[in-house]
């Protein structure tokens, strides 16, 4: 219920946007193009979350990926804040993009860099995008680690000797060092035990607030997405199967397969698939 | 083997403690932890990462690292496997206990194609002629909702999606014809449609053919799908242990009723989670009196000074907390609790 109460503004917008990885030809044998997405349009208002929700192969980390340049659209078009996506080649439009998009990995383990303490990992970014004196740095680096729960030690120590938690706040804090509009969470609250979780849930509706953040929110947990996003996308197969207000999708699902995510959700007194429950369509010999 | 006849349960374990080196210092992991399973039961450990819980059940079939100091006694079937040697060992590996892991592509055979893995299996263990075992092969596919079992069974684990490859390492575990299926975190990896399903084949293996399960998970509302029972572990520790329903209408033990409090819930919105502050202890450095008490929303100046002793609710059911007599629910409605 967080939408802007001023007109709102398109901070992120996808036209049609389709990726397909080319089979690689290999040992002789040529393997079928992959269509990851086919064809995704969506978009996000300054301020709002939205969650883009999938199983493995919905094409949703795809999306994810196209929207922070890691990878180009095959068609269509990603604009964020009107300006497009097409071709990133340069430093400076690459800057220009990290200073409104920043990502959230899945994986805090392996998503920062294993020698760099929570301060230095801070620090360097500041570095790249702002002409600040090594004093401004600091003081900044410490409000952010401070506004993500990181105390005077953990800021101090590499990311080996900080528990997964504390890991996810420092990527969430780095993330924010290059003052971000849109942060764009991969799974980033999946690895996270149920504790640690609600912690971090907690804060990124508190940073929201904050520094007036936008959220593109990619889960496969149907009850995350509904307590942080506004608006939803239902992707199966890298096509979208319904969209809307998290309330409205959730509460009265008008796709079959939202319908199937939502039963499938573990409860008490659940009642569980027939065994002889349609078994998933395996594409011939082809792993995917 | 021989069958104790005092002791009806499939697997009795008492006491058990691992001690691992941790920085050169021996420390105890999993620290007295008794279970118990009878055919046909489901029994649930559920905890956070670091609790032990998936150390305790490599214990119970001594896959425990090598270093580890196991002490206690597993009891399967009445013959202690810790004390087991190679031969009565070898037996509970290969036609007692099975094991399902988590990862199905880390725990599989990636240049052995799927039947000939779970041939393999039927011949070594259970004497069966290959062609015997190709036609079981295909039975024990079929049993795990394998609609093409002859397609799969040539199929390598690279050309299976992971939901497909689980049920093929639930076969594997149904080939040595086991008693008990210790199923760690088995579908974590699994998208949500497809760890149905596969609860679903448990579950029915459960009912059908008598298995007992041990069903190892960090998710609570899981556990209380396929379990009869419910232990929940914290720091090495079970804090809790209620048949399903109970624990989730009357949870007693502090730390139950704040992990189902800071789950989010797909039905609706809460206006903020009630997140359980701080983080799990280090186990080389526990907190005095109760490991939880730092973090806890009910705790005393007891609770930091005298380790908590084992409340019984009912037959079977205990918490060890202070304060677990009284149902936690009023509580925490009473209480002006110490933050």
């Amino acid at each position: 219920m967080t939408s802007a109460s001023h007109e709102p503004e398109v901070l992120m917008e996808a036209r049609e946007v389709v990726k397909t990885f080319h089979g690689r030809t290999g040992l002789g044998r040529r393997k079928a193009d992959v269509h990851a997405v086919k064809g995704v349009s969506f978009t996000v208002s300054a301020g709002t979350a939205l969650g883009i929700v999938g199983e493995s192969g919905s094409g949703k980390t795809t999306v994810a990926r196209m929207i922070v340049g890691a990878e180009t659209p095959t068609s269509g078009e990603i604009l964020i804040a009107g300006e497009g996506s097409t071709a990133r080649h340069r430093r400076g439009q690459r800057l220009r993009l990290a200073r409104q998009v920043q990502m959230v990995f899945q994986d805090p383990y392996t998503s920062l860099d294993p020698r760099q303490s929570p301060r230095e990992s801070l620090d360097e970014v500041q570095r790249v995008h702002f002409k600040r004196s090594p004093r401004e740095r600091s003081s900044r680096g410490s409000e952010l680690l401070d506004a993500v729960g990181l105390g005077d030690r953990e800021m101090r120590v590499a990311p080996r000797d900080l528990s997964g938690g504390q890991r996810q706040r420092a990527a969430i804090a780095r993330a924010l060092a290059a003052e971000p509009r849109l942060l764009v969470l991969d799974e980033a609250l999946s690895a996270l035990d149920v504790s640690v979780q609600a912690q971090i849930l907690n804060l990124l509706s508190d940073l929201r607030s904050q520094f007036n953040l936008t959220y593109i929110l990619i889960s496969h947990d149907l009850a995350v997405i509904r307590q942080l996003c506004d608006r939803v996308l239902v992707m199966c197969r890298g096509e979208e199967m319904e969209s809307g207000p998290v309330d409205a999708v959730l509460d009265a699902p008008r796709h079959p397969y939202t319908v199937r995510l939502l039963e499938s959700i573990p409860r008490p007194g659940m009642s569980l698939p027939i065994r002889s429950a349609e078994l998933r369509v395996e594409s011939g010999g082809n792993a995917f | 083997m021989t069958q104790n006849h005092s002791n009806p349960e499939l697997l009795d374990v008492r006491e058990l403690t691992i001690a691992l080196p941790i920085d050169g210092v021996l420390t105890d992991v999993v620290r007295g932890v008794d279970l118990s399973v009878s055919r046909g039961e489901v029994l649930g450990i559920v905890g956070e990462s670091g609790s032990g819980k998936s150390l305790t059940a490599r214990a119970l079939m001594r896959l425990a690292p090598e270093r580890a100091q196991l002490g206690g006694a597993v009891l399967f079937k009445g013959n202690d496997v810790l004390r087991l040697n190679k031969a009565g060992l070898r037996a509970v590996r290969s036609g007692g206990m099975a094991m399902v892991y988590q990862d199905p592509r880390a725990s599989i055979n990636p240049v052995v194609s799927c039947g000939a893995q779970v041939r393999e299996i039927l011949c070594a263990n259970r004497g069966f002629d290959s062609t015997r075992a190709r036609v079981e092969v295909l039975r024990l596919l079929e049993l795990v909702s394998i609609r093409d079992p002859e397609r799969v069974a040539r199929a390598f684990p690279m050309e299976l999606s992971g939901g497909m490859l689980q049920r093929v390492l639930i076969a594997m575990a149904l080939a040595s014809n086991p008693e008990l299926i210790i199923a760690d975190e088995a579908t974590t990896s699994l998208d949500v449609t497809v760890q149905a399903e596969i609860v679903a084949i448990l579950a029915d293996l459960r009912r059908d053919q008598g298995v007992g399960m041990i069903f190892i998970t960090h998710d609570l509302e899981l556990a209380a799908v396929i379990c009869d029972r419910i232990a929940v572990m914290y720091a090495g520790r079970i804090v809790e242990q209620q048949d399903a329903a109970g624990l989730f209408e009357d949870p007693r033990h502090p730390y139950t009723v704040q992990l189902l409090a800071a789950r989010p819930h797909v039905t609706h919105r809460q206006a903020r989670l009630a997140a359980i502050p701080g983080r799990p202890p280090a186990l080389a450095a526990l907190p005095t009196g109760c490991p939880f008490h730092p973090r806890c929303s009910k705790a005393t100046e007891l609770c930091a000074t005298d380790q908590p002793p084992v409340y019984t609710l009912a037959p079977g059911a205990y918490a060890r907390c202070h304060y677990a007599v009284a149902s936690a629910h009023s509580c925490v409605a009473t209480d002006k609790a110490v933050s």
